[in-house]
């Protein structure tokens, strides 16, 4: 359907234009006072609202937080060890696949 | 740099996949042919958009056009950071793939050509995810652990880029960020809360070091 490549292409434009123009026009936010220290507070503030609200979904179901929890405890240890982002994202998901199957034969045998 | 970047790419990479096959699946589901649905992935390449514009399109058109590109403003204040910390200098093609994981591990970065490797990795496997959901991806997400775990991914990922940031003034600025993301979250509005957290926090936080 037409409607359909249209409202694709007008998301796509307003999607990069959103992520364009602050880059091509930076020169005119380096003026502004103060703002380096602001966008270096923004960009971890950032990053935490993405890990909270990739972590957390409502309603939270107990058995798929405690699991993400400890894998993210492995992820945090493996990292504090390492230092190595790949790595510890790598230990973070096996540890989720172990204990999402542990967890479900447990259920099973219950 | 591009390799480093490359190489990079693969946590955010494994994040993708179930996620590109589930809107593949979804898409199609919803009245999208194949074509469309790879269009939308090369072209937009952001995952809550494209959810949106694919719910949405057949109750209103107007709903489907504007409210994905008011899930994406949170990526003005991403390019903003990203284009203080160096010179970027090929704007067209750098700001493309400015996803939220592709700025979260940016943050990292020290060169363009990191970047741009980065964004090469992601958009492959989102189109990679995405033709694979189109062409058979029900089979797949009918696996109930793997997926989850999948996608935990990019969770970790997170975490693994906050950790390093978590001292002094920094710590706080998360706190803030990440609590007032999760009450616009639970309220059903997670990307405004997302652009608010990077927006608010910065602003208490001076308040409070110039007091």
């Amino acid at each position: 359907m037409m409607e359909h490549y249209v409202a694709i292409i007008l998301v796509a434009i307003g999607t990069y234009l959103a992520r364009f123009l602050p880059i091509y026009f930076n020169e005119r936010f380096k003026r502004l006072k103060g703002i380096d220290e602001f966008l270096t507070y923004s960009s971890t503030a950032l990053i935490s609202a993405l890990f909270v609200t990739s972590l957390l979904s409502f309603p939270v179901k107990l058995k798929n937080i405690s699991i993400s929890i400890v894998a993210l405890a492995f992820v945090f240890v493996s990292y504090k060890k390492w230092k190595n982002l790949g790595f510890s994202v790598l230990i973070g998901v096996t540890a989720h696949i172990l204990l999402s199957f542990l967890l479900n034969c447990i259920v099973c045998a219950v | 740099m591009f390799k480093k970047g490359l190489i990079a790419s693969l946590p955010i990479a494994i994040g993708y996949i179930p996620v590109a096959i589930t809107f593949g699946v979804t898409a199609l589901a919803l009245g999208f042919n194949g074509i469309e649905a790879i269009l939308a992935s090369a072209l937009i390449f952001a995952g809550a958009s494209q959810f949106a514009l694919i719910s949405l399109i057949s109750h209103s058109f107007i709903d489907a056009v504007t409210i994905p590109i008011i899930l994406n403003l949170r990526h003005i204040v991403y390019s903003c950071i990203v284009s203080q910390r160096f010179e970027i200098r090929k704007p067209f093609i750098t700001a493309f793939g400015l996803t939220d994981e592709v700025f979260a591990t940016s943050l990292k970065a020290n060169d363009e050509m990191f970047i741009l490797g980065l964004e090469f990795g992601a958009y492959l496997s989102w189109i990679l995810g995405t033709a694979i959901g189109i062409l058979g991806g029900a089979v797949l997400l009918s696996n109930e652990t793997l997926v989850p775990s999948l996608v935990f991914a990019l969770t970790a990922l997170f975490l693994v880029l906050l950790i390093p940031n978590l001292k002094g003034y920094y710590t706080l600025s998360a706190l803030i960020g990440g609590t007032i993301a999760l009450i616009f979250h639970y309220f059903g509005y997670t990307s405004t809360g997302i652009l608010l957290a990077g927006v608010l926090s910065p602003i208490v936080i001076l308040k409070i070091k110039n007091r």
